[in-house]
């Protein structure tokens, strides 16, 4: 493994236990050689000075060449046990006095050499001068063993060892305990790093240990972290309101879409439904350009005109469909709506002459409408053979007249008839009135009764003349159309009828001011009205009138408590003549709600019932607005 | 050329033959004076004379001998081109004591041994070193005696007369030497 990818632990120790190792050496090394080198040094100055005291001293032996005295004076190095051999050499350089005495002479150098000490192998060995005073009386040769030196040296290296091995076991110790203060805060930063990488989580932070460099770096971890937090969150929130706007958008497009699908689907249906009604129109349906060529032609127009769409497209209608005689105008027409966007034949039914295949002309109904199609003017024209709707309408004309001459004829009749039959009746009346006053007395009781029966007969008889003269004056007159208030009327309805005490009348909401015939509409209220209070079998009558609008009607009702009206008459009692009870039973014409129907239905309105038995009767109307 | 030649080698036969003579003449000395002329030169390194005894830095170291000279050329030979801190060495004979003025070592012909109390006593008081092999010299106030002892040549030393002569004398000097007292 890379010393770069080993934990910051390991590096650590290895750094520190490397470095003290390396220090220690260099340390051990340098000492040791200084040691080594000063050892060698001292044991130099230490044999010299030897030598100058052993020179010093000898020098009179050497002088006077005594020997004995030489050899005293070698005797004495026996307190140096490194010094192995010594001798002196004469002023000559011949061998003068050794020792130790017993060594053999080849022990020592022939001749004296260069004074100075010298390291040999396993021998420190010098020569040194004797001297006294200037003059050189010879020379002193000491040979030192060195053996002491290297067991001293090696009693160091030992000594070094061991002091080594106990520094790097002390310092890898204590750079156990050390490293721990540097490491931890380092491990739990890596710790909390790897928990914020693997897991995304920004808000753990990582435990400060101190205020060292490290707590600084965790302080400033921390912060990041926070930023990083901050950051994150407000990276969300845009996301989730990009992701709500996305959201918004995209429902909004798919709503879009599904508008346009909509649209799209619709305009097809629309399209189709146009298709449909081009092909199956009952009219002909031709479409036209701006220089009034034929663009489309239906399968009516083929057959009203007696072209198939082949033979037309792409040819000028007007010369196809028009009479020569009205050609020019039609197509000043349409050049005149292309100048000024308006004509006076466009957007409006048109009734002239059209001309077939076969020459033929005939009456046609002609709409032309113009439409832009990408930036150009058409025009489209829908036509009709109108010639049966003309004869219909011929028709139509003369039978309404004939009719409306009848219906005058039958007016007239009926107010003839019954005028002619008032006066007949009147002297009825007149003659039974004489014969009560001048015979009264003469008639018995049982005459005065069947002469009473015949008064009331008469009276019966002139009702109902009256009631067919009403009916048959009943004309739609627009000129006595007026501002009618309904309240007014109503109010003058319930004066005129005088009810009795048990029923009440109510007004349930405020009616309207509308344009009627005002004798008319009071008519309607008084029959209505009157209705209700007659046929009352109840003790406490209601009778309630309201008013409400709809579409374009005033809708009104007439609404009571009364016996109420089988379904099966519903019908019948808008007949003229028609009584639901018997004429003794109760007096009626049978005359008022044919009137009331007949004025609603000349005025464009409605009248119905409805109506359950015991329960009460509606009678609803309905008048036109305007 | 052959000439200059002949010339140099006729000298340098006559020196060599001079030399010759020379060391024949040597071999007449007794061997035991090459030694003691050896000793004599070395006490100069072991003794000190006051300064007086130099009026100045060059003055000579004087060396005389008195009576017969017995050493032969081998003084001679041991104290040329030598000095005694700077004092260049001069040998002197001396016949008579009176003849004397200024010297520093005095070695004194055992020849002269009948006369042996008249010449201390003469010397006494200066700064002499007398040396001598007269058997009773340092009872006559002499200051070293050399004698042979088997087959050795050794030295006696009387340090009363040596330090009454005002003389420094080395304690190295003195463990090589016997030291007497004379009376």
């Amino acid at each position: 493994m890379l010393f770069a990818d080993l934990p910051i632990q390991k590096k650590l120790m290895r750094g520190i236990n490397l470095i003290s190792g390396v220090v220690l050496l260099v340390t051990c090394t340098t000492f040791f050689s200084y040691e080594f080198y000063k050892f060698r040094q001292t044991s130099t100055e230490k044999l010299s000075t030897i030598g100058k005291i052993v020179s010093a001293n000898g020098t009179a032996a050497l002088a006077f060449a005594n020997h004995d005295d030489a050899q005293e004076i070698l005797a004495s190095l026996k307190s140096e046990p490194n010094i192995v051999a010594a001798c002196f050499y004469d002023e000559k350089g011949n061998l003068f006095s050794q020792y130790p005495a017993n060594l053999g002479a080849d022990a020592f150098p022939v001749k004296p050499e260069e004074a100075g000490y010298r390291f040999s192998s396993s021998h420190l060995e010098g020569f040194e001068p004797v001297m006294q005073g200037s003059q050189r009386l010879g020379t002193l040769y000491l040979k030192s063993d060195l053996g002491a030196i290297y067991e001293r040296f090696q009693l160091y290296g030992i000594i070094t060892a061991f002091v080594i091995a106990i520094s790097l076991l002390l310092a890898y110790l204590l750079s156990r305990t050390l490293q721990n203060t540097i490491t931890k805060p380092i491990l739990a930063l890596s710790e909390t790093s790897k928990i914020v990488s693997d897991q995304r989580d920004y808000s753990v932070r990582a435990v400060k240990l101190g205020n060292d460099e490290l707590g600084s770096l965790t302080d400033a971890f921390n912060q990041m972290l926070a930023q990083i937090e901050e950051q994150n969150k407000t990276l969300s929130e845009f996301n989730q309101k990009l992701e709500r706007k996305v959201t918004e958008r995209t429902r909004e497009l798919e709503s879009a879409n599904k508008k346009l699908e909509l649209h799209a689907t619709k305009l097809k249906e629309s399209e189709e439904q146009i298709q449909t009604i081009f092909r199956s129109a009952p009219d002909a349906v031709i479409v036209i350009d701006e220089a009034g060529k034929i663009v489309r032609w239906n399968p009516r127009a083929e057959i009203i005109f007696g072209w198939t769409a082949k033979e037309v497209i792409g040819k000028s209608l007007f010369d196809k469909i028009i009479p020569d005689r009205f050609r020019e105008t039609q197509k000043q027409e349409i050049k005149q709506f292309i100048k000024a966007r308006n004509g006076t034949a466009l957007n409006k039914s048109l009734e002239l002459l059209a001309i077939r295949k076969d020459l033929t002309e005939f009456d046609a109904g002609i709409n032309i409408s113009p439409t832009i199609l990408n930036g150009k003017y058409y025009f489209i024209g829908f036509v009709s053979d109108i010639t049966f709707r003309k004869n219909a309408e011929a028709t139509i004309k003369q039978k309404s007249e004939e009719l409306a001459y009848s219906n005058k004829e039958l007016g007239d009749f009926a107010y003839i008839v019954s005028h002619d039959l008032k006066a007949p009746l009147r002297a009825i009346a007149s003659l039974s009135n004489f014969l009560e006053e001048d015979f009264g007395d003469k008639l018995g009781k049982t005459g005065k009764q069947q002469l009473n029966l015949l008064v009331g007969r008469v009276h019966r008889m002139n009702n109902l003349i009256e009631g067919i003269l009403d009916y048959s004056r009943l004309r739609p007159d627009k000129s006595k159309a007026g501002i009618v208030n309904l309240n007014h009327v109503l109010k003058e309805v319930k004066e005129l009828i005088g009810s009795p005490g048990n029923i009440e009348i109510k007004i349930e909401n405020p009616l309207p001011t509308i344009m009627f015939d005002q004798t008319k509409i009071e008519q309607v209220f008084q029959n209505l009205v009157g209705n209700a209070i007659k046929y009352m079998d109840k003790p406490k009558g209601i009778i309630r009138i309201g008013s409400s609008i709809e579409d374009n009607f005033w809708k009104f009702y007439v609404a009571d408590n009364g016996p109420g009206i089988d379904e099966r008459y519903f019908d019948k009692i808008f007949q003229i003549f028609q009584t639901l009870t018997a004429r003794d039973e109760r007096e009626s014409t049978g005359i008022g709600l044919a009137i009331v129907k007949k004025i609603i239905d000349t005025n464009g309105g409605r009248i119905w019932v409805e109506s359950q038995l015991n329960e009460g009767t509606t009678f609803y109307f309905t008048l036109p607005m305007n | 050329m052959s000439a200059l030649r002949k010339i140099v080698r006729k000298y340098l036969i006559i020196a060599l033959v001079s030399c010759c003579g020379l060391l024949y003449a040597q071999t007449a000395v007794a061997p035991e004076y090459q030694v003691k002329a050896v000793f004599l030169y070395n006490f100069t390194h072991f003794i000190e004379w006051p300064s007086s005894t130099f009026p100045s830095t060059k003055s000579p170291f004087i060396i005389g001998i008195l009576g017969k000279d017995p050493f032969g050329p081998y003084l001679e030979e041991t104290m040329s081109g030598e000095n005694v801190d700077g004092h260049p060495l001069i040998i002197q004979h001396y016949d008579k004591v009176d003849e004397i003025v200024t010297c520093h070592i005095l070695f004194i012909n055992k020849s002269e041994a009948s006369n042996m109390a008249n010449i201390v006593a003469n010397l006494k008081g200066r700064n002499i070193l007398t040396l001598s092999d007269a058997p009773d010299f340092l009872q006559r106030g002499g200051m070293i005696r050399f004698l042979t002892k088997s087959g050795k040549i050794q030295f006696q030393i009387n340090l009363q007369a040596v330090q009454s002569a005002k003389l420094d004398i080395s304690s190295k000097l003195l463990r090589l030497a016997e030291v007497v007292d004379p009376n």
